[in-house]
């Protein structure tokens, strides 16, 4: 691949970059220094991008900015975020009861963009940034792993909680209805 | 299988396989145990549920600003121009010079022998840089379909895809399918040319043609600021001259259409 087309890869992208820096750093201003940084990193480091077929430039893209967006973190020595090496919660913690089935067509779709808002705001930044890579993204469970440096198991343990935490509002969204749950 | 594994891990499995992420015999299992199992299935079906309802509340209108996208294009100049200027560098380009002068004077004189046909013939509305961008998309995106940029809300079905296009450009957009004038449609993504919230369609001449080209089609809703009239076709050309963009504006969209080969592009636009 010629530099020119790399430029245009990652262009492209700037949409989603953008997107999920506003996701991490909550501040239109933060967000914009990240892209930036993100970006001069990968123009500094077009030479080592191979383009795997199935694989865009995103991930490499969303990598390098996790990167950057955790070292910023560790810079500013802010408070660490909920880690995977805390031990795993036990079977009945709440957290890791299996989500309740039921058909959120039953919901009010716009109670439930609300609740779900809050919901996601709410939730631990890495189980957010798995959410977010996960759902709107469309990144692979394998993808993810990469982008965050971390197992498979653990991003599949992350979107498990994520998912049962953001149930959980949709249970409770749902009682207040008057709906019936399983 | 799923009555040696506990309730979590059954939930992750469950998770995994309305994800598409299972695959192989534990994709089989899970599918039969969906079959048999109505609280399985209702599990899977929430998932999915969850998964659409995260994407639409996510998602929500976030583009990039363009004074930033714009910083980082001329970024992306200074850091990836040409920069070796050694003397070693100097001397090796230094033996081509006479050549390149020669060819410099060549590319002259076909501009000056090309220009006059072509500025009869059709109204430049776009830069040569910008007609080389969509150039250099559609190589990209036509010789690996996975170079494009994928849309969940973009399904790989003509028979779908008019009704998400509807969705997405607030717009219908009919008679996407070139079949008639020997093309295939082979995939659907998200562009960032020629704006934000473009559609780039690829199609492929097909084995009843005599050739073996590819074609892009680009979409965008008319905001009305492209100085045409409406069903007028306008051609651009690139840094080539080979590279032909035709433009047109109809039913409150804006199509842009180029291809490997310029002279398939006028059929396929009346086709459209």
């Amino acid at each position: 691949m010629d530099a020119g087309q790399f430029r245009e890869l990652v262009m492209a992208e700037m949409d989603a970059v953008y997107r999920m820096a506003m996701h991490l750093a909550r501040h239109p201003q933060d967000a914009a220094d990240l892209v930036q940084e993100t970006y001069l990193k990968a123009f500094r480091a077009a030479h080592s991008f191979q383009l795997q077929d199935g694989k865009g430039v995103r991930p490499w893209l969303f990598k390098i900015l996790h990167n950057n967006f955790y070292s910023r973190l560790e810079l500013q020595r802010r408070e660490p975020t909920l880690g995977d090496d805390l031990p795993e919660p036990a079977a009945d913690s709440p957290i890791d009861q299996p989500a309740p089935a039921w058909d959120l067509e039953h919901l009010d779709w716009e109670q439930v963009d609300d609740r779900l808002k809050a919901a996601i705001d709410q939730l631990p930044e890495h189980y957010r940034q798995v959410l977010l890579l996960w759902a709107v993204e469309g990144l692979k469970y394998r993808e993810i792993a990469d982008v965050m440096g971390v197992a498979l198991g653990t991003v599949m343990s992350r979107l498990h909680r994520a998912r049962v935490q953001l149930s959980q509002q949709l249970v409770d969204l749902a009682a207040e209805r008057g709906l019936t749950m399983e | 299988m799923s009555d040696k594994q506990s309730p979590i891990t059954d939930m992750k499995r469950i998770a995994a396989f309305a994800d598409g992420e299972l695959s192989g015999q534990d994709n089989l299992d899970l599918l039969e145990q969906s079959q048999q199992d109505a609280s399985a299935a209702k599990r899977i079906r929430h998932q999915q549920q969850l998964l659409r309802a995260c994407r639409r509340v996510m998602r929500e209108p976030m583009g990039c600003p363009e004074d930033l996208r714009q910083r980082v294009a001329a970024m992306a100049e200074q850091q990836m121009a040409p920069a070796d200027h050694s003397p070693a560098v100097l001397a090796r380009i230094g033996r081509w010079i006479p050549a390149a002068i020669a060819a410099l004077l060549l590319l002259a004189a076909v501009g000056v022998y090309q220009s006059a046909p072509h500025s009869q013939q059709a109204t430049e509305l776009f830069p040569v840089s910008l007609v080389d961008r969509f150039d250099g998309r559609h190589h990209l995106c036509s010789q690996s379909i996975s170079n494009m940029i994928s849309d969940p809300d973009l399904p790989n079905n003509l028979d779908q895809l008019p009704e998400k296009l509807q969705e997405k450009l607030g717009q219908p957009v009919p008679g996407l399918d070139l079949s008639a004038v020997g093309y295939t449609f082979q995939a659907v993504g998200r562009c960032s040319i020629p704006g934000d919230n473009a559609v780039h369609l690829i199609y492929k001449a097909d084995a009843s043609t005599d050739h073996e080209d590819a074609i892009s089609l680009w979409i965008r809703a008319d905001d009305g600021r492209l100085p045409i009239e409406p069903g007028r076709l306008h051609a651009s050309y690139g840094s080539h001259r080979n590279e032909k963009l035709l433009v047109w504006r109809h039913g409150g969209m804006v199509f842009y259409l180029l291809g490997d080969d310029p002279s398939q592009l006028e059929a396929v636009a009346q086709a459209l």
